[in-house]
């Protein structure tokens, strides 16, 4: 490491004697971070092992030995809360720091022998009977518990993603037994459902001020489902004359994340919206010129991709600036 | 020969040194602004979400633009043919370098697009040209690529690195470089095929060696992150080549012979410790001289051998190795982070700064969010209602 350019900057008159003498003194002693190794060498042990356990069950069952495994598993996951409770901060409404980030992954190691245990039981006991509701339904409730009380974005993730299972597994039998759509997939309505059931617990969020930055978490798996879960209803309602009300509904709702995520400063979303909203006007066109089946229309198909792609870039640049600006 | 304006790149290399004492916390706002006031940088150079947006609909244009005008010449003839390939990739490189020079752009994503299709519109074109005319004979098989093709991506890609400054092209150039000698060797000596691991190991090493010593003159200065590149492709390279599945799989398809075949990898007393100990020697080194990418590298290595050793010795079951394997690196760097805690011979646990991208999004629950998904799924698969799946949440990342 050299210091000449901050001596450079220092004669320039840019930098001030105080700030020249704390980095020179930095570079003095310079500090080799192993923070993010370190991390992902604990990322990958909680990794290795929920996985090595899962399987060591799944292998064992009906052995002598699976009581003893199934012990251990519960040793685990009771160690690593034990471990949580002790080390935690108390619980308030917005972000708790975490202590270590060992702690972090400790939980996370926690909650994901918590799903092996459970799994175990209702396999091996059926302590839930048939009710597969039931049986993703507490699963779930613990992990949302988990998440607000220890503050864990990673387990809000794991908690959201039962969710879905647990919305599956509830809707999919009645629906199938109603026979209410008659659609390839009955699973749009419930997941669309999910999205915007997401996105408003994104908006409550942070509207109520509790847990403020879970806000893009939610959101994040909110956007993404709604829109697919609506793409997903256009291209299978697609020879349903009212189909074209799901690209409507997209524009819409497009419409309104776009004026939240520019309140929240958000490019990432920016850009989310701005893509899916493109490929629901695309559809949209090639249908039309499909329709229209000449040579012409081919020839337009091809003019509006081009023309429609540059015009996209020139607004993202200018999405990007406002963002900054504001 | 670089097409970027020198001043600014220089620039961009002083405000990416003082980000870090921003970061930490030595360098006031203040400070900070004024000097980004007297070293300007004058590039588009977007946050990661623009760029990739640009890649995306850059690619989408090249491609409908290409037959719009591939549409447009079709009843003349002349669409069909590889000089019709070759103009479009000189349109492509046309609009490159305009919107370098002219609108600026510095890794926007646009220019990374049209590199890399202009590079590959070259190519293939070359490619189709020569096979026209019957270039090759017939003593080409099926693994290797010719001779003068691998040439021309080589020039070109060298060509590419050189005037962009990309580090991807810069890697590519050297993977190609390989490529060219592990040929050369093979179809003109008769016993290539016994020496290419060694080849490559020494021409990795060569690379290794040029690219760690150029880091850190000001002669290079503006190709650093190419260097920095070919330091980490290198050092793969360098492994990969001794690893002991990677040479019995290749001596395998490069003599024709089934994986069942009798081919055997010659001297393992020097493969197989090749490919234990190397990675741990890269970590030692990383650590004795604080190279990030020495570290890195050996990490990774670390796991590829850890596997490689698996396939072919059973000592335990796998869901004993991994429980084994996962409670040996959590207690393992839990005694890290305790140890290093106070920082001790110049190491610390601790972040030197927060570890977020552009737009403030926390990487790591993106990564938790994007990879542990798939755990509380196969859980549910046990349940026996396991046709749903939460797929569709996961597969949008």
């Amino acid at each position: 490491m050299d210091t000449d350019l901050y001596k450079k900057l220092h004669h320039e008159g840019l930098i001030s004697d105080e700030t020249l003498e704390k980095i020179a003194e930095k570079h003095k002693n310079p500090l080799f971070s192993l923070h993010w190794e370190l991390k992902t060498l604990l990322y990958l042990g909680v990794t290795l092992l929920s996985t090595g356990l899962g399987v060591l069950i799944y292998k064992n069952i009906d052995t002598i030995g699976h009581q003893f495994i199934l012990l251990f598993i519960a040793g685990i996951c009771a160690g690593c809360f034990v471990y949580c409770v002790k080390k935690r901060n108390p619980f308030s409404r917005g972000k708790v720091k975490s202590p270590s980030s060992f702690y972090d992954y400790i939980l996370l190691l926690g909650c994901l022998s918590l799903l092996s245990f459970l799994g175990y039981l209702q396999v091996q006991y059926q302590v839930f009977g048939n009710n597969y509701g039931l049986a993703t339904f507490i699963p779930m409730l613990i992990l949302f518990y988990v998440a607000y009380e220890f503050d864990h974005i990673g387990v809000l993730s794991m908690a959201i993603t039962n969710l879905a299972i647990w919305l599956g597994a509830t809707i999919t039998p009645y629906t199938m037994l109603s026979n209410g759509f008659n659609s390839s997939d009955p699973l749009i309505i419930p997941y669309l459902f999910l999205g915007m059931l997401l996105l408003a617990a994104a908006y409550l969020s942070e509207r109520y001020n509790f847990k403020k930055h879970f806000k893009f978490t939610y959101h994040n798996f909110g956007l993404n489902i709604s829109f697919l879960a609506l793409l997903t209803g256009y291209f299978s309602f697609y020879e349903n004359s009212l189909s074209f009300l799901w690209l409507i509904t997209v524009l819409i709702l497009g419409y309104v994340l776009y004026k939240d995520a520019f309140r929240s400063k958000s490019f990432y979303f920016l850009l989310l919206i701005t893509l899916y909203t493109y490929v629901a006007i695309s559809t949209l066109i090639v249908r039309v010129l499909f329709s229209m089946d000449s040579e012409l229309a081919f020839v337009i198909g091809l003019l509006y991709f081009i023309g429609s792609a540059i015009g996209l870039i020139i607004a993202l640049i200018h999405l990007n600036k406002k963002i900054k600006e504001i | 020969m670089i097409i970027y304006n020198k001043t600014w790149l220089r620039n961009l290399l002083i405000q990416d040194q003082i980000n870090v004492p921003l970061a930490t916390g030595d360098l006031s706002k203040e400070e900070f602004k004024n000097i980004e006031k007297a070293y300007p940088v004058g590039f588009y150079s977007p946050n990661i979400f623009v760029r990739t947006g640009l890649f995306i609909l850059t690619c989408v244009i090249a491609l409908f633009g290409g037959c719009l005008l591939s549409y447009m010449f079709w009843d003349s003839g002349i669409v069909d043919s590889g000089g019709w390939i070759f103009f479009l990739g000189l349109i492509s490189y046309t609009a490159l370098e305009l919107v370098v020079k002219n609108k600026n752009h510095f890794r926007s994503g646009t220019d990374d697009a049209l590199i890399w299709i202009s590079g590959g519109l070259f190519s293939v074109a070359f490619t189709w040209i020569t096979v026209k005319y019957n270039w090759y004979h017939h003593n080409y098989t099926d693994m290797l690529p010719p001779a003068p093709i691998v040439s021309f991506v080589l020039i070109l890609s060298l060509y590419l690195t050189l005037r962009f400054a990309d580090s991807l092209m810069a890697l590519f150039c050297f993977l190609s470089t390989l490529v060219l000698a592990v040929v050369l060797a093979v179809f003109n000596l008769s016993f290539g095929i016994a020496i290419i691991p060694f080849l490559v190991i020494v021409l990795s090493a060569i690379v290794y060696y040029f690219s760690l010593s150029k880091s850190g003159s000001p002669k290079f200065i503006n190709y650093l992150h190419c260097l920095l590149m070919l330091q980490a492709g290198s050092l793969l390279m360098l492994y990969l080549a001794g690893n002991y599945y990677v040479v019995e799989h290749l001596g395998n398809k490069l003599y024709g012979y089934t994986s069942i075949g009798p081919y055997k990898v010659p001297y393992p007393v020097f493969f197989w410790p090749w490919t234990i100990l190397v990675p741990f020697i890269y970590v030692g080194f990383g650590l004795y001289k604080k190279n990030v990418i020495l570290l890195r590298t050996g990490l990774v290595l670390i796991a590829i051998a850890a596997v490689t050793f698996k396939n072919y010795y059973h000592v335990l079951p796998i869901e004993s190795t991994l429980v084994l394997f996962g409670l040996i690196i959590l207690g393992g760097s839990y005694w890290a982070i305790k140890y290093l805690k106070t920082p001790k011979y110049g190491f610390t646990s601790e972040g030197l700064q927060e570890d977020t991208i552009a737009g403030g999004i926390n990487v790591e629950s993106l990564i938790i969010a994007s990879t542990q998904l798939d755990t509380p799924q196969g859980t549910a698969d046990r349940f026996g209602g396991g046709d749903f799946g939460g797929g569709g949440s996961s597969s949008s990342f």
